[in-house]
């Protein structure tokens, strides 16, 4: 009877609890890790070589153009080509209306503050997409006959970039290359004056 | 007297120490992998969806990235480069500027070197799903301006449903 409480003494029980430690710390951090796995991808885009610098300099500008215009806070901005003065208060951004050209597309919302409306998004984007494609495949640029107009966003100040993304990546589904971003005429006011920032030396 | 000790000194010698071990160890090993792991150049934000986003892997040092918050904040590196203005036409961005030259300077220099990576000049915005245009804009300027950059990359996540 002695010599087995000795034996049993010998062998002591495995003790459980470092594994239970070790497990939940795995499963902590798996946990955690997978928050980090979320897939992020880019847009490849090209900014212009020519524009934005000297406007005047260009020998053979582009005559011909696909305006796709984004204007917030209930501006239809009938009138193209005419940003004129631009407003020194910001506008109310949760809806934008799309224009290709002339033609109304629809409203756009944002979604942070629409959550329900993603879907109505995209299914103007795709509607925009379809318009730029019938006037891209129209419109061959001026500067070369072979190639086609480039495509020109022109989205208002404080259009969401969400709504940027969505014709971006709509002009890459239609294998649409020629993408351009149009200038913001808040920014002329300190580029184009003489009053500029401390690079008064002309950018290459 | 006595003997209520003995028991006492008993108790002390049975602590075990080894889950302690093993959580510390743990915890050590986690901290290290999320060093790693959270890239210190992206700060977290909700970006837009696109179906036709390429996947990017972050494995070039030289790609500049730019975020953009919400609120018109832009943040390299988790420092804070631009705060928009109340005003918003009246806004200064010189630290942007001087980044951009500098990295012009680089170029210019690399061009002579011979670092075909700094030559391709890889910048990449990621802004943030509600962030107004405008400061996506004015990185596009100062970078075309400033920088001499002719390609960009926009970050967006990758759109399952399509």
């Amino acid at each position: 009877m002695a010599r087995r409480k000795l034996e049993e003494q010998r062998v002591p029980p495995i003790p459980m609890t470092p594994m239970i430690d070790v497990v939940f710390q795995l499963l902590i951090f798996f946990m955690l890790t997978m928050h980090f796995k979320e897939v992020e991808g880019i847009l490849r885009t090209m900014l212009p070589k020519d524009k934005g610098l000297q406007s005047s300099s260009v020998l053979n500008p582009e005559l011909q153009e696909i305006r796709v215009i984004i204007c917030a806070g209930g501006d239809t901005r009938k009138h193209m080509h005419d940003k004129g003065s631009h407003e020194k208060v910001d506008k109310d951004n949760s809806r934008c209306t799309l224009l290709v050209e002339q033609n109304e597309i629809g409203e756009l919302f944002l979604t942070a503050k629409h959550p329900d409306r993603v879907d109505q998004n995209k299914t103007l984007y795709k509607n925009a997409g379809m318009k730029i494609k019938e006037l891209y495949d129209l419109t061959p640029s001026t500067r070369d006959a072979s190639k086609r107009a480039p495509v020109i966003i022109d989205a208002d100040s404080e259009t969401p970039y969400e709504h940027v993304i969505g014709i971006v990546n709509i002009c890459k589904e239609h294998k649409i290359e020629n993408l351009e971003f149009a200038g913001n005429p808040r920014f002329d006011l300190y580029y184009g004056s003489k009053q500029r920032g401390q690079f008064t030396r002309e950018p290459r | 007297m006595v003997r209520h000790h003995v028991v006492d000194l008993e108790e002390i010698e049975g602590m075990n120490m080894t889950p302690m071990i093993d959580v510390v160890f743990q915890l050590i090993i986690f901290f290290m992998l999320v060093m790693d792991m959270s890239r210190q150049q992206l700060t977290p934000l909700k970006l837009p969806t696109a179906s036709k986003a390429e996947k990017e892997k972050f494995t070039d040092e030289t790609q500049l990235i730019l975020n953009v918050r919400d609120n018109g904040e832009i943040l390299i590196g988790g420092k804070l480069y631009f705060r928009p203005p109340q005003d918003p036409t009246q806004y200064e961005a010189r630290k942007l500027e001087d980044l951009f030259e500098a990295r012009r300077q680089i170029r210019a220099y690399q061009e002579v070197a011979g670092d075909a990576n700094f030559v391709k000049y890889p910048i990449l915005v990621r802004a943030d799903r509600s962030a107004p245009f405008q400061w996506v804009q004015m990185i596009l300027m100062i970078a075309t301006l400033h920088g001499g950059v002719t390609q960009v990359s926009l970050g967006a996540m990758q759109d399952q449903v399509k």
